[in-house]
């Protein structure tokens, strides 16, 4: 492991991405950190198995392709191999529904309230070894 | 209303059923029957409104018939006959509800009419009741729906503004600074949309419809300055016009505002969006037009992405998890105009489309 985490940040509200980048950015948690605004474009970036982050920050409320499905679909991904990054999702309307769908995947570490905070992300980090 | 009052008449004496047909057919609609069994048979068979059975009946008696009609068909209006007034039995099924009238024979004429419009208002109201709470649980489910989406929806641009405002207390470059109140900016215009659009969905509810003649380029002029003022994007209509358009111009373009908003807030690049081709076709009985084909580009990526999924979760009444406002209230209006919406399969194409109707009130 490298000393800081690598980030992919999919969110469908432009200004959200901007918002946790900024977030990261200031405490130094990341320098390595990807914007995705269309969903479908990480999900090939992932299938791609190439370049893959160490930390996913997944919205959930996202029109095209929302984050539980996003999941279900790296979760078929990666079926028959590992893979070493965990999923943080995010959103902006905490629904215990949520919390408990969300946890159900393996895959998925937490799930957080928008706008980020970053004391709750420092000791997530700290519970996944960074 | 009396030609609508079906009746069945149930008595063991053949030529009792035979005379009753015989003096009321004209008025109400008869059937009969000569037991239980071909009582039941009858009312399974037709929408009857009004039951009047006799009480001493070999196999099962009246009252035992009446109480299963009650249990199973309780719209059904049930009349007691009996020939001697055995007041206890009487008593008995009136206050359990099982019958709500008693006849005793022989029977003037005068008392079974007036019997039998009091039990048709009675089957009336029942029913009347019945639809009136399947609407109203309707609208209700609706409404709570649309409650919980909108207040999801509504705070995430409010989560956006708190993060910007975060960030802002400990930024100290000026530039960084104005950046943050522009996106506050851009989040407070975005919230206040979802604001408007629940203001627009009471008004879509409440205001009465009125048909007048409609100028679609009008329409769309006024799309373009009340949904589309912040998003520069150039509009082109074709509009194939066989007759005048008469509908509901407020309904009409809040349809198709919402329509529009959604399919530009969904495109994949909603800031490299210039232009939407949209066409129309005008004949005397409605107003056609298709979103989806490959020729309407933005609405091809967005009905693809969204509108099918938006679509097939409605009909799915699943939880709205991935609702959208604005087609929300596209629907709303769309049903508001009694037009419809279908999904059309093509060959040339992998994708199917969306075919709309709104029916031109032109001729009505």
């Amino acid at each position: 492991m490298q000393n800081k985490p690598s980030f992919f940040l999919i969110d469908d509200s432009r200004i959200d991405l901007f918002i946790t980048k900024k977030f990261l950015q200031r405490h130094r948690v990341s320098d390595a950190i990807r914007l995705f605004e269309n969903p479908t474009e990480a999900l090939a970036a992932i299938e791609s198995k190439e370049n893959l982050p160490d930390i996913i920050l997944l919205d959930i409320k996202m029109p095209e392709l929302d984050g539980f499905e996003f999941v279900d679909k790296i979760e078929k991904v990666f079926a028959d191999s590992t893979h070493e990054f965990k999923v943080i999702m995010l959103s902006s309307t905490l629904d215990f529904r949520d919390e408990e769908r969300a946890l159900s995947h393996p895959i998925v570490f937490k799930l957080l309230e928008k706008p980020l905070n970053m004391e709750d992300l420092q000791i997530i980090l700290q519970q996944l070894g960074w | 209303m009396s030609n609508k009052i079906t009746i069945l008449y149930v008595d063991d004496e053949v030529h009792n059923l035979n005379s009753f047909k015989a003096s009321y057919r004209r008025e109400w609609q008869i059937f009969t029957a000569e037991n239980a069994a071909k009582a039941l048979e009858v009312i399974k068979n037709n929408e009857i409104s009004v039951v009047l059975s006799d009480h001493l009946m070999p196999g099962k008696t009246g009252v035992e018939l009446l109480e299963e009609i009650a249990a199973l068909y309780p719209d059904i209006s049930r009349i007691l006959i009996t020939a001697h007034a055995e007041t206890h039995l009487i008593q008995n099924a009136v206050n359990r509800g099982r019958i709500h009238y008693f006849l005793e024979k022989p029977w003037n004429n005068e008392t079974l009419k007036q019997a039998i419009i009091s039990c048709y208002k009675i089957y009336l109201t029942q029913k009347e009741l019945k639809e009136k709470n399947i609407l109203l649980a309707r609208a209700n489910e609706e409404l709570s729906r649309f409650v919980y989406s909108a207040s999801h929806e509504m705070r995430a641009p409010l989560m956006s503004i708190l993060g910007l405002v975060k960030l802002s207390e400990s930024e100290n470059d000026l530039k960084e600074l104005h950046h943050y109140f522009e996106l506050i900016n851009e989040s407070a215009l975005q919230l206040d949309g979802y604001i408007l659009s629940i203001i627009e969905y009471y008004k879509n509810k409440n205001i009465e419809t009125v048909f007048k003649e409609i100028d679609l380029n009008q329409v769309f002029a006024e799309i373009k300055k009340e949904y589309l003022k912040n998003i520069d994007i150039s509009i082109h209509l074709n509009i194939i016009q066989n007759a005048p358009l008469y509908s509901d111009p407020h309904r009409l373009k809040i349809a198709l505002g919402n329509l529009i908003t959604s399919a530009i807030a969904y495109h994949k690049d909603p800031l490299d969006l210039k232009e939407l081709t949209m066409e129309f076709v005008i004949s005397e009985n409605k107003l056609e037009f298709s979103v989806g084909l490959i020729s309407n580009g933005v609405l091809f990526d967005f009905v693809n992405q969204v509108f099918k999924k938006f679509f097939s979760e409605i009909d799915a009444k699943q939880s709205a998890e991935s609702f959208l406002m604005n087609l929300f209230l596209f629907k709303e209006a769309l049903q508001m105009l009694k037009g419809n919406i279908v999904e059309v399969a093509t060959d040339s194409i992998k994708d199917s489309f969306y075919k709309i109707t709104i029916p031109n009130q032109y001729l009505s």
